[in-house]
């Protein structure tokens, strides 16, 4: 005993230094013999401290660095301000804006005589039960708060005002009293939590509509009772035989839940104009029920519907659906080709076919999972596309007949509404709504390792997610968002969001000159002209 | 019955249209614009005079049964936030319901349960409740404790005198005791604070 209390400070000793030395050793000699890194060939261990401090370089940027207007997709603000509307039901700020005004950007007109609030034509008679917190005392290592009911005004629009789907074209037209909704998000690109909490929190909120994705309608879109757009994407799921032909069949099934409203045929996705893949080991029986596909085998959508290639086919597609389900049938479109889509709203205007709404994906829009080339170039962003769309609508004197739905990171009520004065009769939300129940930017939808439980499927990374807390948040953000938008049209001196259009929006350049927003339209039509120009030259 | 309501805008008095509406009761008010009209009407309200200045509410008055007055809560003013209150618009108006024959009144005074002495001699905003019981009318006068934006329970406390700094009761549940209150004959004549609690309504309102 005596022998070993004698030797064994020293035996720890030398093992506590030896042990990591060859430990280094192993290291280095790894380094310096493995051929796929030349830095650590030429500076074996030194080199590690490159790779460590890029992986935790975004971290650090968005927690430590940047500043509060950095940061990309979203700002730290504007991640902030979801987050606040959501928790504490709450937009307030204090000392002034942190936008930077020298920038460009779309400002809106403030009339000099504002509406009242008794002049505003919202609809609040059904109030809306929900959750906030209320911080009691917030100190550096530590916030005190608390969760107390609220009964918070649903900031409706008026029955006269609600936005139709599909009036005087279907049996169940849609009515819908607020601009704001859900975009496209797939059972399996989030997981059943938050896509409960969703559910249950716009349910509650009313007068808002949850789009499925295309990934069909599962039990958790249902649970909450929310107002639902069925997407049906090329892969058509939900909608299709295990072959992979369209099942009229199980179209009019779904048609027939009382919960879905309308169908979305999405051409393309802001983010992706790409078929989505579906790797085999995440269609488990579950997701293989809903989609109506075979569990375990990985499926690959098409970038197109197959056997659509034209408008006529298309939109006799559209008309039977209509026909069949006898609700609003809309689509989802990215804008890049204006020619075509002017041949488009003519054959609508010539034919009197085509959809009950447009939905207008901008190019900055996001996805779980996408490839960079497809992300960052192709399509046009939704400020430009969108009165794009607007416009050629109106030339062809068909603008009644359609109503258009934006996106693409309109995650505040100031985004939403310059998005109203561009031509939009509804926004649709998808990003803003993920930060609702729990998002945090950590950028890896598509790896299934989602910190918050929020894009992923994993149960374990799931608990984290409690339904009954961030339901209330969804509720939250909403309704604030309804209210922003109800703020900002009183400050233009109109009584409703609904009014918002073109005159009510001013562009600021980066030398400050202001242009008022005129037609999108004319402008890329002359650069199209020119366009052809180039063409006519000889062949490369 | 026919109910003419006050200062039936925002808060409380959305809830009181909901509610007499829903108990069968036919309601008329006054509103400041045809919009604010259409909102109150909306909520329930069956007779919705518009004036900017009260003038015409006269004829309101006349033929109603009962008369819920909810003072301080002028609209624009914030949750809980009572504004001074004009006493002799009270008095003018209750005087006019005098004339009418109209007798019953239920009055939700704008002073809090929890009001220092200063605070509810500033502009005068007790006076009116003074006057009420000097009337002639069939009054109930009612204080309560901070009015909040929370779903209601539906359950209070009632109580001559109520010392609770801390309480506070839900909007909804206030409108449910000025329509409780208007054919409890135990309320009549009668001045009282409330708060919230574990009583029902017509309980507390049975054991005042």
């Amino acid at each position: 005993m005596g022998k070993i209390s004698k030797y064994l400070p020293s035996a720890i000793m030398g093992t506590s230094v030896a042990v990591p030395l060859a430990y280094i050793a192993y290291i280095y000699q790894k380094d310096d013999r493995q051929k796929q890194h030349a830095i650590l060939r030429n500076f074996p261990l030194l080199g590690r401290a490159r790779y460590m401090a890029e992986h935790v370089g975004p971290e650090l940027r968005q927690y430590l660095f940047s500043d509060d207007n950095e940061g990309k997709p979203f700002s730290r603000l504007q991640y902030q301000d979801v987050v606040k509307a959501g928790k504490y039901n709450e937009r307030l700020l204090g000392f002034g804006s942190n936008r930077v005004f020298e920038e460009d950007g779309y400002y809106i007109r403030n009339s000099l005589f504002p509406k009242l609030a008794t002049e505003m034509r919202v609809d609040n008679t059904e109030k809306t039960n929900s959750y906030k917190y209320i911080v009691d005392n917030e100190g550096l290592f530590s916030r005190k708060e608390h969760r107390e009911e609220a009964q918070i005004d649903p900031y409706y629009l008026r029955d006269e005002d609600a936005i139709v789907l599909g009036e005087g074209k279907c049996r169940k037209p849609f009515h819908i009293k607020g601009q704001v909704g859900m975009s496209a998000m797939s059972y399996g690109a989030l997981g059943e939590r938050a896509i409960t909490a969703l559910s249950k929190g716009l349910a509650a909120a009313g007068g808002t509509w949850m789009n499925t994705g295309e990934g069909g309608i599962s039990d958790h879109h249902l649970a909450g009772n929310a107002d639902l757009i069925m997407q049906i994407g090329p892969g058509l799921f939900g909608v299709r035989t295990l072959s992979g032909e369209f099942s009229w069949e199980a179209f009019k099934e779904k048609s027939e839940i009382e919960q879905v409203k309308a169908f979305e045929v999405k051409l393309a996705q802001g983010a992706k104009t790409r078929g989505g893949h579906l790797e085999g080991q995440k269609v488990t029986e579950e997701i293989a029920k809903i989609r109506l596909i075979e569990p375990g085998k990985t499926v690959n959508s098409p970038n197109r519907f197959v056997d659509y290639d034209s408008f006529s086919s298309l939109f006799d597609f559209i008309e039977e659906l209509r026909e069949v389900g006898g609700k609003p049938v809309g689509m989802k479109i990215v804008v890049g080709d204006v020619e075509k889509l002017d041949e488009m709203v003519q054959f609508m205007r010539d034919s009197g076919k085509g959809p009950d709404f447009i939905t207008i994906d901008g190019s900055e829009g996001g996805t779980g999972a996408t490839y960079q080339e497809l992300a960052d170039s192709v399509g046009l962003p939704v400020m430009t596309a969108l009165p794009i769309v607007d416009e050629l609508l109106r030339q062809y004197d068909i603008r009644d007949r359609v109503k258009l739905i934006a996106s693409g990171k309109l995650i505040t009520p100031d985004k939403a509404a310059i998005a109203l004065g561009m031509g939009a009769d509804l926004v649709n939300i998808a990003r803003g709504f993920m930060i609702s129940v729990g998002c945090i930017m950590a950028e890896v939808c598509h790896t299934n390792t989602c910190p918050v439980g929020v894009a992923t499927t994993d149960p374990e990374l799931q608990t984290g997610l409690i339904v009954d807390e961030k339901l209330y948040r969804v509720t939250n953000y909403v309704t604030s968002l309804r209210a922003g938008l109800f703020n900002v049209a009183a400050a233009a001196g109109i009584d409703s969001p609904t009014k918002l259009e073109r005159k009510h929006l001013a562009y600021k350049d980066d030398r400050g000159r202001v242009s008022s927003v005129g037609s999108m339209l004319h402008e890329v039509q002359q650069a199209e002209e020119g366009q052809r120009d180039v063409d006519t030259l000889p062949d490369k | 019955m026919k109910v003419f309501v006050f200062g039936g805008s925002e808060g409380v008095g959305e809830h009181v249209f909901k509610q007499l509406s829903a108990e069968g009761h036919e309601t008329v008010t006054v509103a400041e614009t045809e919009n604010r009209a259409e909102a109150l009407r909306m909520f329930g309200a069956n007779n919705v005079i518009v004036s900017n200045k009260n003038e015409n509410f006269a004829d309101g008055i006349g033929g109603s049964d009962a008369i819920i007055y909810i003072a301080g809560s002028s609209f624009g003013a914030g949750e809980d936030q009572e504004i001074l209150v004009d006493c002799e618009a009270v008095v003018k108006s209750l005087e006019e319901a005098q004339r009418q024959k109209t007798e019953r009144v239920v009055y939700l005074s704008p002073v809090r349960t929890d009001e220092s002495e200063e605070s509810k001699e500033t502009g005068g905003k007790y006076k009116a409740e003074e006057w009420i019981r000097n009337s002639q009318l069939i009054y109930t006068i009612i204080r309560t404790a901070k009015k909040v934006s929370k779903p209601g329970k539906r359950t209070i406390k009632a109580s001559e005198k109520i010392v609770a700094a801390d309480d506070e009761i839900p909007h909804e549940d206030v409108a449910a005791v000025l329509v409780a209150a208007i054919n409890n004959q135990n309320t009549f004549r009668k001045s009282f604070d409330v708060t919230e609690g574990k009583s029902s309504i017509k309980d507390a309102l049975d054991s005042l």
